[in-house]
């Protein structure tokens, strides 16, 4: 699917982004009204400026990471609305008719990892966490309370001892939470 | 004299009068303006109390009767002092009324908390019934006895008593510890069934019960504003009796914050409804105009969001005065519940909502007071609120049990029939109606189940009770059936509901909660995922979503509002530095635990450490004589065969990785900061808690310094019972005349040593310090025996404090008796020893038991570092070049032992091998560099024992040795011990060979072992080698 092809949907894209991502027609429309307003420049794609651009994810101090995640699917750096509705699409609710979907537990897992994971090695290193950390909490905490909380952090998780958080161990530590329903939002009809 | 006395007198009568009269005057004033204020408020009430013997407000009756009472009393009580100035002073007086109040309400205190250490312990209760239930029927129970005692006026439940006192606590404890997000994530599903839920509530059952009066089923007349003001009443969901049931079901916390917020928030419906149709039949029906209505519908508005202003900003000031509390320590707690009772009190004030104020002030104190006050005033607010809160209740329920029991009641079959009914039916329509309207939006739908025991756990209780006794009479003539009838709901529905409501939870299989602290992941890895959430709402272009607007709230609070409010604000997700030093904390303790029981741990293992060291090590090398002989040691064996083979002592004793090092600095820190000093002076202050410095920091040098002095202390002591017992150690058996002359040499040198003092530092003899344990050794003659040429058996003592090395030959034959008196002395010793105690256990200083009861026991060596037998230490695996070649040079062909080990000449080793093994148990080393070895061989039973003899002596000189070098630690002490040695024991041996000194060595050896004296004599260099082989035929060389 060619850039210039998604700016207008074709009938069977519709189904296809409804059988892919489980959205209905309005949210797809409500979506894609929402992509093409964020696409100032008119090219059909979204690079990451435009989405820093979102006043409300620069003030989010985990915004550029948010943003890095969002494009980890993208081989050029732009996301078409198709790759859009997909990331979006993890964040839907889990219906209990509907399993191994974008959607999944693990999915959405899998996005908050890539948060921290920035080499893509699939493990969490005690400087990725570290600089995670830096961004939730702000600057002028010292360096060692924040490394101290780093290492209980990565000591709690790593099970197989390696200093590394995989992301097995990333989910065993948050089988007690409720990521179905912390990790959806209710996208509006 | 006398004059002084009568002086004292009169002024204690004076001021008798003083405190007695004026105050019951006031007292009697205050009690005359309240009763005026009640009947400003309600003057029909009190006509009717002063009328019909009274249930209502009888505090206020009977303080005001008690008071004048006591003025009547009073007047008594100056007459009699008049009268006691004629006559004669009382010793002794009784003045209840004085005391009377307070009394009262001490003994209702007390006795509800006993009723609650009484539902406590009887568990069976608890399962049957929530506490509140019991409470009840305890106040019932006092009522009944109330009652028929006469004294039922002392019932105490008042409306102003329950608003003003009762309430508060329980409200400030909910608001304060209400999970802020969770409220906020539900507030919609909140509102919308607190307001329109209750609202919904109070019309249809008011119209319903009003429809029903119409066929004339009560027999009284009942208008429909009287029903609306009764249904307003009754529709409430109380926050008192919720709180107390579902605090014992533990529901899922989304049901909770939903049955509890509503229950909460609709105080503001209810008190609004109430004023507005109290209001309303006040001016009578006729008399309202549309504009009332609206007025209403706006003073729902004003009560609501007012109270919630009113609370948000009384719990900014809270806060903001938390910031410089720090100041007054004691008394931070204080402000959190002066100024929540004010937000309560102002809103009252102005008829807004007291309820919904002092939640919102709880809310919005709770964080930045948190994080502005210590951590001592936290618990103390913690513990304070939740025991105000606590008491509250139970007084609550009692006095609710307490007041059903009065003469004053208007059954009114149908009445109660019909509220309950509509109360019920009306409340499930409700919730399912709204229910079914929030799913729509709901992120988290609430199920069939959750709605079920939403409308179920629609629990009546004191609130209602409180206001409906509020209703005036004059208005309202059927106020007596309305009371009962309330009385029936509120036991119908705590009684019933509340008690079936935990089986049905069960039952119905309801998610229930599992609250846990959160571990250090869960907590950053939700905090990243609020964010990413809020992130992902402002690429979805949803601006109002929940964590968009928790993400905003978030930004503007950590930029503009804690700076403000609290007095570190530097840290943005204070949440997550919580968590960390909540869990550090209960690491710490954890800590101290596992290092109180790793103490005693560690201080039996020590007991094996060493020897077990050896033991391992030994068996590593002698792989194919494994098998069952050194069974004894399996635990010891299991977990160190397979992990190293490390044949160097001083590296085996001292090879510190980055984690070791590490780890023993951290023991240091936390055995240093766990030492407690002994209290210094504490200079006690009223306003000060000395909470900056609870004890001073000790330092690692200071406690080391303490150690040691500790330690010389101790090695004194030693000395001095090595000088008193020098004498005892020479035993000599003199039958043979080689002992003879032993005995001799010793005495001598015991003379010369006793001239010589304890100078001898370092030119102590540096051998004979290797051991070995004998397993499973069962035989008493295996003790320590030296033989002769001619003796069969003797014991041998090595003198400890000489420069050389005298061996006394003991006779200790099991079966000559004449030996028996010379060697009884260390027999005794020996075998006073437990016998799976190895030889190394019994001799080493630091493993023997105190139970030593002749002199010559040597200090237990107290500090061995724990670490000595932790299995990371003494993992191994690379050999030191020295023996890596040596090992390697005789792999293939045989398992290296000691021998090759220790570069002992080979044909030793040769002689040791071609023996018949088998029949030797123990073999003994101890040579001159100080490096001990054993190997042990497999063991039949009638074996041959080798054993070290001069157990005593080694012991005592590596005591000696660890002390004079100072050693901080026992094994670096035998780390110093092994190596420093040689040139000492060089120098040593010279010098005993001028003196003549002859290294003893005895064996007593089978005769299967005929080589040993050629092995030995081949062992020329070795100052000191025992050897015993015990056996029938006994066979000892001296070298």
């Amino acid at each position: 699917m060619g850039n210039k092809s998604s700016l207008v949907l074709k009938p069977e894209e519709w189904e296809e982004i409804k059988q892919e991502t489980g959205f209905t027609q309005n949210q797809i429309s409500r979506l894609y009204g929402r992509f093409t307003s964020l696409d100032k420049m008119n090219t059909g794609t979204l690079g990451r400026e435009d989405f820093l651009r979102i006043p409300e994810l620069a003030i989010n101090p985990l915004g550029d990471r948010i943003v890095h995640a969002f494009f980890s699917e993208s081989l050029d750096g732009t996301i078409n609305f198709r790759q859009f509705v997909r990331v979006l699409s993890r964040f839907r609710r889990i219906k209990e008719s509907e399993k191994d979907k974008l959607n999944s537990r693990e999915e959405k897992l899998r996005f908050a990892f890539r948060m921290y994971d920035l080499d893509d090695d699939d493990k969490i290193s005690r400087d990725e966490l570290l600089a995670v950390l830096h961004m939730l909490v702000g600057v002028d905490i010292s360096e060692e309370q924040l490394a101290s909380i780093a290492d209980r952090t990565i000591m709690e998780a790593d099970t197989d001892g390696d200093r590394l958080i995989s992301f097995e161990e990333f989910c065993a530590t948050l089988e007690r939470t409720d990521i179905e329903e912390k990790m959806s939002i209710r996208f509006l009809h | 004299m006398s004059s002084v006395s009568i002086r004292t007198k009169l002024t204690f009568i004076s001021v008798f009068l003083i405190l007695n009269l004026p105050a019951s005057s006031a007292l009697a004033e205050q009690a005359r303006v309240n009763t005026e204020s009640v009947h400003e408020e309600t003057p029909r009430n009190i006509d009717h109390l002063s009328k019909t013997n009274p249930t209502v407000s009888p505090v206020f009756h009977t303080s005001s009767s008690g008071i004048a009472n006591r003025r009547e009393q009073g007047n008594s009580i100056e007459e009699d002092t008049k009268n006691h100035e004629n006559h004669r002073y009382h010793v002794a007086t009784v003045d209840f009324p004085h005391v009377s109040i307070p009394y009262i309400i001490s003994a209702w205190i007390l006795i509800a908390g006993l009723a609650k250490i009484g539902f406590h312990v009887t568990p069976k209760i608890g399962l049957i019934c929530p506490e509140s239930c019991i409470l009840i029927v305890v106040g019932a129970i006092i009522g009944l006895l109330l009652f028929y005692t006469g004294l039922e006026r002392v019932g105490p439940l008042t409306p102003n008593v329950f608003f003003l006192y009762m309430l508060p606590p329980i409200i400030l404890d909910a608001g304060y510890f209400m999970p802020n997000r969770l409220f906020f994530d539900n507030m919609t599903s909140i509102l919308l069934y607190a307001v329109v839920g209750t609202v919904w509530n109070a019309l249809t059952i008011g119209f319903s019960l009003w429809g029903v009066g119409l066929t004339g089923l009560y027999g009284v007349d009942m208008p429909l504003l009287d029903t609306l003001l009764f249904s307003s009443i009754v529709s409430a969901v109380d926050p008192v009796a919720v709180l107390a049931v579902f605090e014992e079901i533990h529901v899922n916390e989304v049901l909770y914050i939903l049955v509890f917020g509503e229950s909460l928030l609709n105080d503001a419906v209810t008190v609004v409804l109430y004023h507005m149709f109290e209001g309303y039949t006040e001016m009578g029906q006729k008399n309202i105009l549309p504009i009332d209505y609206l007025a209403g519908v706006l003073s729902f508005i004003v009560a609501s969001l007012g109270g919630a202003l009113l609370g948000v900003v009384w719990g900014i000031l809270a806060a903001f005065l938390s910031r410089f509390t720090h100041h007054v320590l004691i008394i931070e707690p204080l402000f959190v519940f002066v100024l929540g009772y004010l937000s309560y009190l102002t809103a009252e004030l102005f008829h807004l909502s007291g309820i919904v104020a002092l939640t919102f002030c709880g809310m919005t104190m709770k964080n930045y007071v948190e994080e502005n006050i210590s951590y001592k005033s936290h618990i103390t607010l913690k513990y304070t609120m939740k025991m105000l809160a606590n008491t509250s209740e139970t007084i609550i329920f009692l006095f609710l049990g307490a007041s059903t029991v009065n003469e004053n009641h208007d059954w009114n079959t149908w009445f109660v029939i019909m509220t309950i009914l509509f109360c019920s039916v009306y409340r499930s329509i409700g919730v399912l109606i709204q229910t079914w309207m929030l799913n729509f939006f709901r992120l988290h739908k609430i199920n069939k189940v959750e709605q079920f025991i939403m409308a179920y756990g629609g629990l009546r209780g004191a609130v209602a009770f409180a206001l409906v006794l509020v209703v005036s009479e004059k208005y309202i003539p059927s106020k007596s059936m309305m009371v009962t009838t309330i009385i029936v709901v509120v036991y119908f529905t705590v009684f019933l509901q509340g008690m079936t409501i935990g089986p049905l939870v069960r039952f119905l299989n309801v998610a229930t909660s599992n609250k846990t602290k959160p571990s250090m992941n869960e907590r950053l890895h939700t905090r990243l995922i609020d964010h990413l959430m809020a992130g992902i709402e402002d690429i979805a272009g949803h601006l109002i979503g929940n964590y968009h607007l928790r993400d905003k709230f978030k930004h503007y609070n950590n930029k503009f509002i804690r700076p403000l409010l609290t007095r570190d604000h530097h840290v943005k997700e204070p949440k997550i530095f919580e968590t960390y030093s909540k869990l550090n904390l209960t690491d710490a303790m954890n800590l101290v635990k596992q290092n109180n029981i790793m103490g005693s741990v560690t201080r039996i293992d020590q007991k094996i450490s060493l020897s077990s060291l050896i033991r391992s090590y030994t068996q590593s090398n002698l792989p194919r004589y494994s098998d069952g002989s050194v069974l004894s040691s399996q635990g010891v064996t299991s977990q160190s065969e397979s992990s190293f083979v490390n044949l160097d002592m001083g590296e085996l004793a001292y090879s510190p990785s980055y984690k070791d090092l590490a780890d023993a600095q951290l023991h240091h820190i936390l055995s240093d900061s766990m030492f407690k000093p002994p209290r210094r002076l504490h200079r006690y202050s009223r306003d000060v808690i000395d909470e900056t410095t609870p004890h001073p920091p000790f330092h690692h040098k200071t406690r080391m310094q303490i150690r040691h002095i500790l330690n010389d202390k101790k090695s004194k002591k030693r000395k001095g019972y090595h000088h008193n017992n020098v004498r005892n150690d020479y035993i000599c058996n003199g039958k043979g005349p080689k002992s003879q002359k032993y005995s001799r040499q010793k005495k001598q040198n015991t003379d010369s040593n006793s001239r010589k003092t304890t100078s001898l530092r370092f030119t102590l003899p540096a051998s004979i310090s290797e051991i070995s344990e004998v397993e499973n050794y069962s035989h008493q003659n295996q003790e320590m025996v030296l033989d002769d040429d001619d003796n069969p058996l003797f014991g041998t003592v090595f003198s400890p404090d000489d420069n050389g090395i005298t061996f006394t030959a003991r006779m200790t034959p099991p079966e000559n008796d004449t030996h028996k008196r010379d060697t009884d002395k260390i027999s005794q010793s020996t075998a006073t020893m437990p016998l799976s105690c190895t030889i190394t256990e019994t001799t080493l200083p630091w493993k023997r038991d105190e139970n030593c009861t002749d002199g010559c026991c040597v200090w237990k060596q107290q500090e061995f570092p724990p670490w000595v037998d932790n299995k990371e230490y003494h993992v191994y695996t690379s050999l030191t070049n020295t023996f890596m070649g040596k090992i390697s040079s005789d792999a293939d062909t045989k398992t290296p032992d000691v021998f090759t080990v220790f570069g002992l000449e080979k044909p030793i080793q040769e002689d040791t091998k071609n023996e018949n093994i088998n029949t030797v148990n123990k073999f003994i080393v101890s040579q001159t560099d100080n490096i001990g070895a054993e190997s042990v061989l497999p063991k039949e039973e009638d074996s041959a024992n080798l054993e070290i003899e001069n157990v005593e002596t080694a012991n005592r000189f590596i005591n000696r040795q660890l002390y004079n070098t100072g050693a901080e630690s026992a094994l670096s002490g035998e780390y110093s011990f092994y190596h420093v040695h040689p040139k000492e024991s060089e120098e040593f041996v010279s010098k005993n060979q001028k003196a003549e000194n002859k290294v003893d060595v005895s064996i007593e050896m089978q005769d299967k072992l005929a080589k040993v004296p050629q092995m030995l004599n081949s062992w020329q260099e070795s100052q000191a080698f025992v050897i015993n082989l015990s056996d029938e035929e006994i066979m000892s060389e001296r070298l």
